[in-house]
């Protein structure tokens, strides 16, 4: 198998000159597993979980992806012409979380993805995950569920990658818990900035509680991002790089119709249409945090 | 509840998990068939995903 693909900011981060400067550099890689989190919703989790999912499967990168979003969008596109069918008929992450007996082995969860998305595999969401706070509650060690899952299957895939849904529930402390890295979609707006301070919250919880100290965050970026916006919201993006430092990456995925029309048709962007700027800044984001 | 009761409910719970563990195994040989099927997966990767199905596959022979 290819090495192991998470990064870890060796920049002192109170070092950087520019705030806006790429996360990219003074990295080292030393991980795999990524979640992609951010408390708002509308930022771009699952486009980037699946663009990231397209630029490492179409490299030859052997790729997972996990939806723990009860929306299963990343699972609707993932499994093309199966979208439609019986999603109650599916083993899927629900059954796997939920499974008292500790017997279910994650690999039977397991689906192709359709052929957009090459060397691809999907452990699917449902609407069912909608109430796994309910039926989680009860579970002694509940935070470490995923993270027991994937320990047999995570030597198989060069890149993991978890998608989740805009809430600090017990699916998002699982996912940062099974994580070796996350990454923060944003948009500009307060709002988002709030999201991406919650976050933090609950990752320094995860590593100050043991469940796991090694939790990085790899990097936050800009997606929806217009050229023309107000000096107000500009200024949003300095406080952002001030707060975070080297931590901010130098992507900004701009707002197009592109990644619509692209979900319209069943493709990734960098399939759809690889040369747009969105497919870019998603192959930039994808070189910065992917293995 | 008598024996005859006791023993109905545990030869019915018996078929159950028989049928449990048999709609889990085919679905993973139906997932190695997929993998090894789809020309959208590379050899390698297949190679590496269809050990797993079989690693998982191993401790779930028809009860």
């Amino acid at each position: 198998m290819a090495e192991s693909g998470l990064w870890v900011v060796t920049t002192a981060i109170n070092q950087c000159q520019n705030p806006l400067s790429p996360l990219t550099k003074g990295l080292t890689r030393v991980g795999k597993v990524i979640a992609f989190t951010n408390e708002k919703g509308g930022v771009g989790k699952t486009t980037s979980v699946l663009e990231c999912a397209y630029q490492a499967g179409s490299r030859g990168k052997s790729v997972l992806v996990i939806d723990l979003d009860a929306q299963a969008n990343a699972t609707r596109m993932l499994l093309g012409g199966m979208a439609n069918e019986d999603e109650s008929r599916r083993l899927g992450v629900f059954d796997l979380l939920t499974d008292a007996t500790g017997q279910m082995h994650a690999a039977t969860t397991l689906l192709p993805a359709v052929a957009a998305w090459p060397n691809t595999l999907l452990v699917p969401a449902d609407a069912r995950l909608g109430t796994i706070d309910a039926h989680l509650a009860p579970r002694l060690n509940r935070e470490g569920i995923l993270r027991r899952l994937l320990a047999p299957l995570r030597d198989r895939f060069d890149l993991v990658l978890i998608d989740l849904a805009p809430a600090m529930t017990v699916l998002t402390v699982n996912a940062l818990v099974a994580a070796d890295a996350y990454v923060v979609p944003t948009d500009l707006s307060k709002y988002s900035q709030k999201g991406i301070r919650t976050v933090q919250t609950v990752a320094d919880m995860i590593r100050s509680s043991g469940n796991n100290p090694d939790l990085v965050m790899l990097g936050i970026f800009v997606s929806g991002y217009h050229k023309g916006i107000a000096r107000s919201v500009r200024a949003l993006l300095v406080e952002l790089g001030v707060e975070y430092g080297a931590r901010l990456l130098s992507v900004r995925v701009p707002h197009s119709v592109t990644v619509t029309e692209s979900q319209s048709l069943g493709q990734p962007v960098g399939r759809f249409a690889p040369e747009s700027p969105v497919a870019q800044s998603y192959k930039a984001l994808f070189e910065a945090v992917g293995p | 509840m008598s024996n005859e009761d006791l023993r109905r409910e545990i030869l019915n719970e018996r078929d159950a998990l028989r049928a449990e563990n048999e709609a889990l195994r085919k679905a993973l040989e139906l997932c190695r068939f997929s993998i090894k099927n789809e020309n959208h997966v590379s050899g390698d990767v297949a190679k590496n995903w269809i050990e797993m199905i079989d690693a998982a596959l191993a401790p779930m022979e028809p009860i």
